[in-house]
Formats: C-alpha cells, structure tokens, sequence
C-alpha cells in the first residue's frame, strides 16, 4: 500500500509541475497573469485532492455497502480513520519531495532518478553502513544499526518501519489501533513533509525557467550531489562485488574502483546531455574517491577499534545479555509475541555487569583468530550482549564463546536474579498474570497431554524456586525430563508457553508427581507397537558426495544413503528406548555431541494407549545405540542409491514419509 | 508603454542579451528583427515576465511585468510554438483562457474561429501548424490585453492567413488600441505592418527606429542626367547612401526629406527624375550601414 500511494504522490507531483519541462509549456504558464504563488497553490492542490478526494470517496462507498452488508464495525471506522490519516501523510511526504525533485531538475528523467534518490539516500546509506559492518566486523550485530532507523529521514522507509506494524497488530490480533504508536511514528514523517515542503516552495520560486529541458536546474548542485551518489555507487558495488566473489577483497577494491568511475561518467553525461562528457569533472570524482578510499579504510582496518569494544564497568548502567540456544515464546503486555531477543532486551537489567564484561573481554579479543577456529571442537557459540551506557547510550555487540571453557562465569550470571527474570518464560508478567485461565498440560516427551491439577500460582511458585538454583552447568548435565505447556485464547489471541522440567526441579517435579503424570523414562514399551529407525549415514553421504565430483553414477543426496529399519521386538524396543531423547526437546540448550543427529526414530503407540494409531519422534542419544540398531541401519552400498537394497532387507514400505 | 531599461540575460556563458533599452510606445506595432539567435525572443520572454533578467528592469505601464500578475493582465505572449493542453479543443483554450484574463471575450472568440474555419470542438492535435497559429493569434486578441507579443507567429501562415490575421490586428488597434510586438527574422514580413522597428544583433540593439521618421529621412531616386552633366557635379550636394549606375540611369538612396531632395533635383540638368518608395530591406540596409554593419550579412543572410 506504501509503495503503491508513494507511486501516485510521484506521479502527481510530477505530472502536476511536467510545465517546468517544456518550454513551450512554460512559456504559456509563465506568462500568463497568475502569482508564482497561486500557480503552486493551484498544482499542488490539485496533485493532493486527486489522491485524496478519490480516496476518500472510495471509503465511503465502502463504508456503504459494508453498512448494507452489516459489516461496517466501529473497529473498522477507527481503523480506515488511522490508515486515511497515515497513507495521507505518508503521501504529502512522499509528494513534497517529488515536487523537490521536479524542482531541483529540469528533465523527467533526471527527475525521477532525483526523486528515487531524495527517496532512499538515506535508507541506502543505512544498508552501506550495516553491509560494511557486517563484511568487516564480526562483533556486529544487527540492533546496532537499528538505531540509524531513528534519524532515518525517508518517509516510505518509515512508514513501512513504524506504522505498517500498527495497522498489521489491527489486522492480526482484532485490536483497535494503538494511537500513542502510531503518533509516535507518524510525527517525524510529518516533520519531514513540512521541511520538504518548505524547501521544495522556495526552490519553486528560485527555479529559472532557463533550466527548463536541462539535467539540474541549479548548477551549484550539480557537484554537491555528483558527489553524494558516486560515493554511494562505489561503496556499494564494492560490497556486491565482494559477494559475488566469495569475499574476495581484490574484487571489492576492483568493484569500488568499477563503481565509482561508472557512476561518476554516467551522472556527467546526464548532466551534459553528451557521452562525451563522460570524462568530464575530474576534480568530483577525486572528492568522491578520496571520500570513498577513508570510508574503505575506516572499516578494513578497523580504525574505531569496533571488534575490540568493551566498555568499562563504571560507564556502564546495566546490562542484557542472550544465549541464543535458548529457546520460548515471549510476550509484551498486549500479547503480541515478540521473542526472544526483544523481550531480553527490553525485560534483562543485570547490574553485576563484572562477570558480563569478563566473558565479553576474554573473548571480543584475538577475534580473526577465533573466526578461523570457529568449525573446530570445541564450537563456539555466539553470545549477544547489550550494554546500556550511564551516558544513555546502548551498544550491542556479538562474540563467540566456548560456553563450556567459561562455565563458571555463566553460571554466575545465569544464577543472576535480574538474568532470570529477563530471560526466563516463567518470569514473563503478560503470561503468567493471566492465571488460570491458562490451561496447564504436560508433555513427557511422547507428544501426550497430560492435564494436571495444579494451579497457576502453584507452579508458577514451585518452578521459580526450582530455577533460583538451576545454573548453566546443570543444564549441561541433566536432560530435559518433561515439558509443561501454558496456553490459552485471550481476546482472540492464541497465547502459549513452555516450561522445560529437569530432574533437579524437585518444587515441579513433586507437583507432577502429585499428579502421577511425571516420568522418569520418555516411552513405556509396553504402550508400543513398532519403533523405526532411520539413520541418515552422514559419513557414507560425505564420503561418496567427494567422489560424485569423478563419478557419475554415484548419487549424492542424504536421502540415497539413509537406511531404515523396524523393530517390533519388545528386547530390542527396550534397548531403544532407553536411549530415545524427544525430537520436540532439542528447542533446550543441552551439550554438543549427546544427541546424534543421524538416527531419527520414529515409534507407533498400539491402539487404544494413546487415543488411537499415534506416532511419536525422536533423536538417539550418542553413547546410547544399540549396536544392533547400527548394524542394521548402517549403508553398505557403494555410492548407489540406498533404497536399492533396503527392500530386499524387507524394511516395511513407509520409507520418507515426512 | 513597456520600457526594457538597460536589461542583459546571460545563459551559462552565453550573452543572448547585452544590455538592451528599448522603448515601446502604446498605439503602434512594434517589430522586433533579427537573425536566429539575436535575442529577439528571449527579449519577448523577458517582456513576457517568462525570464527574469540577469540586470536591467522591464516595466509594462510601470509596473515590474517579473512575477506581477497585474502587468500581465496587460500582455499575452503567443510563442514561436504555442501550446495547447493535451487533447484540448479550441473551446477549452477559451475556456481556459477566459479564466485567466478577465476581458477575454470568448463571443468574438466563437466567432473569430467559425471565421477562420477553426472547429471549436475538434482536438487541437489534429489540427496543422498553421492552424494552430491562428488559434493562438485568435487567443491573443480576444484576451483583449493591451500588448500582444508575436514571436514569429506569421511563420508558417499561408500568405491568405497572414494577411487575414493582419487586418484583425489592425481592427483591434483601431478599435480598442492594442499595441503588438512583432518578432520576426524575415524583414520583408513586418514591412506593411510595423510603425517602429527595432533591429537587434547579438543580444544588441542595433538601432530602433521610427519607421515613418526613417522613411522621410531617407529616399530613393533614379534618374538620367544630361548629356555632360557630371556625376560629381550632379550629386555633389547631396549625402548618398548607395549609388548604382545601368546605363544611363542612376540609381540612389539619399539622405534628406522628400521635398529637399525633390527641390534639388529640380536644380541640376536632368532628362528624368523619379522618387520611389524605399522597401524596409532598403530602409534597413542604408541605416545598418551607416553604423557599420552589412544589413545583407545580418537580416538576409
């Protein structure tokens, strides 16, 4: 919708002001008795009630037959009144700097090529800056640059950024709008409509009509902007060239060299009208190059110390900080879910910044060096800090850690109280607040709910006390147990969250057992039918995947070198089982290499224990497959296609059936 | 009366025109001549308030004509190309127009384009070059300004036309003295329709001049003098512009009134003698002469 009213407020600025590009049309318009003034006047409001009078009319037939139709709710006056207010402004903003644009030029063309760059200078600046960040620091980290939103001047990219989202959550959730939002986001565009406005009315009257057919109606403009957009070009094709290499640095230097004098010849041909000014304005293009070679080099070398950023504990108000590996749904007070980062960036003030600042020190250090170690063992994993500064400033930076080499700083922040309440699901207010009209059921791994009878209150109690002495190490030694589900319907919105239970969560665990639904083992054999087995033999796969490359006949796909088999015997299910970890707990941190990925099992419950034919998946545990399991799922081919020899080992037809 | 006092217009590091003053009285027709590029119309356009002068001020009646809507009111400008709305027809450029300029009359308006054979309803686009000078011709006199600037509008008008579009020009000075200013690079154009003439030449004014004062200050003569009548004895006292000799029979351009050069024709030994009327061309070429330009080199090419 942004996009397609930005479309029109261009075309009627354009088509309104089009007089100022011919000269027969301008001598015709000049000369006849009419004030500059009452002239704009006419055009400018001539270009704004074809929008809005069509747009306006539109609405109320609309509103019309949606009364007939019964469906005209109060809902949807106050919605269509927020989105007539916001697409109205969001088209004065975008008309205004049209009409700039028309101002600033003298030919369609140059007009439309001035408006897109009026348009999204800024917005392309931002993915400069963000793609430079990215390419040359590795402690970046998206958010950072999130902030260049805030000052960013474009109207469409603000509309789209801040109001689409209004109007989405009346969509989504049957709201009515959030006014204090929407303001909130409107107010800059309305802003930047005036100030375009004023600056395009006094270009209006300074415009010549000599500079009517020419590329720019002001020449003192001329380098300002050749300038600003070569830059631009040459950083950005500089990044594109690096891509398109496989991050190659003599193709980003090449591909800033290409882009630069590309960009610089084609604006002097525009501007001149003639190819051969293509090697015009040599002393632009030296500004531009040298501007460009400082941006380059500010980055490359990173001059800022950017990757070495931490800041010192007395600068320092508090701090948030994210383990990616966890995982959960998170809401804000009006039940939107907005996950995880934002709600620990929002909801995390951990004071004892010392412990933080230790494990970001130890480890934003040396950071070329751990890039490169960062596929060997132990993996590194990347942990997400945001720092606020007692100067109001908030810098977020990223670094890998060896979360097992700094168990002990992690859990003395992970037993942090202000690490708790900001990043575990139990401590989020919108949710538990809800009380009992959430429903508790309890997962034991099985895919099963079991319906307790507890309260809200009560294991809300239990499982905070459980989680006061719950640190990192402990979560790398237990294995998720179970899985409590809290859900409900509020208003229409569907809200759920999920409490992993570890064995040491004695407070949760008596509660489930006071219910008889805790387990200790995640499948009852006796409850089972059949257990498959598929082990997707990575080995074999990136064995026989090398050899592709001077083999035609071998296949290469994961799928050609898995091997299934099924088990019905109640010995050998028990030996399974209890080696058996549920694929829907694999969301919880736990250790690399206890699971292994490659046997994926699938078991089918007898009828009548679970409500009928039911099937449930898991992961097998590493140090825990039966040796027969490995026998009888290993590939022994010879680079041919699995599935050739499983059937005459009689492996029951539902091969792949997800 | 529109007075262009010492005004200058530059485009980039072209001087289309260096200070020119011009002064053009009510009541007659101004012609404005040139070879391309001169600045004849980008003078109309300055006059037009279309450009604004780089120096110097235009005033029509007094009044800044520069973004003045009242000094305006008092002017239409009929370009080298006029234009017209896209798929208007004459209607809605009278239409228009009669918005615009409160005198527009758009009865005569009508009327004037059934005359001309114009149809009211039919698309502009359709219609010839030609035709759509009229149109505008038609426009600018019935916007009843008191000054219509032509810039070349007799271009392209088939000798019928022109000569149609003149006596209604003449009919509306008469009638309620409009007062057009006629830019053209053909001299011969402007002959039977101008009363005061400006000639300009790169951004210049050359000269600008009365064509009536300049028509009896100079004149043209043949005649066939007696046998042993010397030239230098015969034309010895008069100031002559230009001499030819076929034959016997001299021809010259002369400067004085008529009736002095008359009486001293009848002084000297002539067989035959003879005033003719001199064309503007010939006007011009004496004048230009004078201040040292080939009007051949700079009108007619």
């Amino acid at each position: 919708m942004a996009v397609f009213i930005s479309m029109v407020a261009i075309i009627a600025a354009i088509q309104g002001f089009s007089y100022m590009y011919q000269r027969k049309k301008l001598d015709m318009y000049m000369s006849v008795p009419v004030t500059k003034g009452r002239r704009f006047a006419a055009i400018y409001l001539n270009g704004f009630l074809v929008y809005f009078l069509s747009y306006l009319l539109n609405l109320l037939l609309s509103f019309f037959v949606g009364q007939a139709m019964g469906a005209s709710t109060s809902l949807a006056v106050e919605e269509a009144a927020g989105a007539l207010l916001g697409n109205t402004i969001l088209y004065l903003a975008v008309y205004h700097v049209a009409i700039l644009a028309v101002m600033l030029t003298g030919n369609l063309i140059v007009t439309v090529m001035g408006t897109f760059v009026l348009l999204f200078y800024d917005a392309m600046l931002h993915l400069l800056l963000t793609g430079y960040m990215e390419t040359f620091f590795g402690s970046f980290y998206y958010r950072n640059a999130e902030k260049h939103y805030k000052f960013m001047i474009s109207p469409i990219v603000r509309f789209i950024r801040f109001l689409d989202p209004v109007f989405d959550s009346v969509y989504d959730l049957g709201r009515t709008i959030h006014w204090k939002q929407f303001w909130m986001g409107i107010w800059p565009i309305v802003l930047v409509a005036l100030l375009v406005f004023g600056a395009a009315y006094w270009c209006y009257t300074k415009k010549p009509a000599e500079a009517c057919g020419k590329a720019m109606a002001f020449p003192k403009t001329k380098a300002v902007i050749k300038i600003l957009i070569t830059i631009q070009v040459g950083l950005g094709s500089g990044v594109i060239f690096y891509a398109l290499s496989g991050k190659s640095m003599m193709f980003f230097v090449f591909g800033m060299l290409a882009g630069t004098l590309l960009c610089h010849g084609v604006i002097e041909v525009i501007y001149d009208f003639d190819i051969r000014s293509m090697k015009n304005g040599w002393k632009s293009l030296l500004v531009a190059g040298g501007c460009i070679t400082v941006f380059f080099c500010i980055f490359r070398f990173d001059v800022f110390r950017y990757d070495a950023y931490v800041p010192k504990a007395d600068d320092v108000e508090d701090i948030a900080v994210v383990f990616p590996d966890y995982y959960g749904y998170y809401y804000d007070e009006n039940l939107n879910d907005i996950g995880m980062e934002n709600y620990v960036f929002e909801n995390m003030h951990i004071t004892n910044v010392s412990p933080i600042l230790e494990l970001a020190s130890a480890n934003m250090a040396n950071w070329d060096v751990r890039e490169e170690q960062e596929d060997s063992n132990p993996p590194y994993r990347y942990t997400i800090v945001k720092y606020r500064l007692k100067n109001g400033k908030e810098v977020y930076r990223q670094f890998p850690v060896d979360y097992m080499t700094y168990a002990s700083i992690l859990d003395t922040i992970m037993l942090d109280e202000a690490y708790q309440k900001g990043s575990h699901t139990i401590y989020n207010e919108p949710v538990i607040n809800l009380g009992n009209r959430l429903k508790i059921y309890y997962d034991c791994g099985d895919g099963g709910r079991a319906i307790p009878d507890f309260t809200v209150d009560e294991l809300v109690a239990a499982y905070r006390e459980d989680m006061e002495n719950f640190a990192f190490t402990d979560m790398m030694e237990e294995l998720v147990r179970g899985k409590i589900r809290l859900e409900c319907i509020e208003n229409g919105v569907y809200v759920t969250t999920s409490l992993p239970v570890y064995p040491s969560f004695t407070n949760t665990v008596a509660l489930l057992e006071r219910n008889g639904i805790y387990k200790e083992s995640y499948v009852n054999v006796d409850e089972l039918e059949q257990i498959v087995v598929r082990n997707s033999n990575s080995d074999a796969y990136e064995q026989y995947a090398e050899q592709e490359a001077y083999d035609p006949t071998i296949r290469s796909t994961y799928q050609d070198y898995t091997v299934e088999a099924a088990f019905s015997d109640r010995a050998e299910m028990e030996e399974i089982v209890k080696g058996v970890y549920p694929d829907s707990f694999t969301d919880y941190w736990m250790n690399d290499g206890v699971l292994n990925y490659d046997y994926y099992v699938t078991v089918t419950y007898k009828a009548g224990t679970k409500n009928g034919s039911y099937t449930s998946t898991f992961f097998m545990m590493a140090d825990q497959i039966p040796d027969f399991v490995k026998e009888q799922t290993l590939y022994q081919g010879n680079g041919e296609s699995s599935q050739n020899f499983v059937e005459e080992r009689a492996v029951p037809a539902q091969y792949y059936t997800n | 009366m529109i007075e262009v006092r010492d005004v200058s217009k530059c485009f980039e590091d072209i001087q289309a025109v260096d200070h020119v003053s011009i002064n053009i009285k009510e009541d007659s027709v101004f012609g404005l001549i040139g070879t391309n590029g001169a600045g004849k119309s980008t003078i109309l356009r300055m006059i037009s308030g279309v450009i604004r002068p780089d120096g110097g001020e235009i005033l029509i009646d007094g009044i800044p004509v520069f973004d003045h809507a009242e000094a305006k009111e008092r002017l239409f400008f009929i370009a080298d190309e006029p234009y017209f709305f896209a798929n208007s027809t004459p209607e809605d450029m009278g239409r228009y127009y009669s918005s615009i300029f409160s005198k527009f009359d758009l009865l005569h308006f009508h009327d004037y384009l059934e005359n001309f054979g114009l149809g009211k309803r039919r698309k502009i686009g359709t219609f010839s070059k030609g035709m759509k000078k009229q149109l505008a011709i038609l426009c600018g006199i019935c916007a009843k300004t008191k000054y219509l600037f032509c810039d070349e509008t007799f271009d392209g008008l088939d000798p019928v036309m022109r000569q149609g579009i003149k006596s209604l020009m003449a009919k509306e000075m008469d009638e309620r003295g409009m007062t057009p200013i006629i830019a053209s690079h053909n001299l011969r154009e402007l002959e039977d329709i101008c009363d005061h003439v400006g000639l300009l030449h790169k951004g210049g004014v050359l000269l600008s001049r009365d064509l009536e004062e300049m028509k009896c200050n100079i004149q043209k003569i043949q005649c066939v003098l007696e046998e042993g009548v010397s030239e230098e004895a015969a034309f010895g006292g008069l100031d002559v512009v230009k001499s030819e000799k076929r034959g016997s029979l001299y021809t010259l351009t002369v400067r004085g009134s008529r009736e002095a050069i008359i009486n001293y024709f009848g002084t000297i030994h002539t067989i035959f003698f003879e005033a003719l009327p001199l064309s503007l061309e010939e006007i011009f070429i004496s004048e230009t002469e004078v201040v040292g330009y080939d009007i051949k080199k700079i009108i007619l090419g």
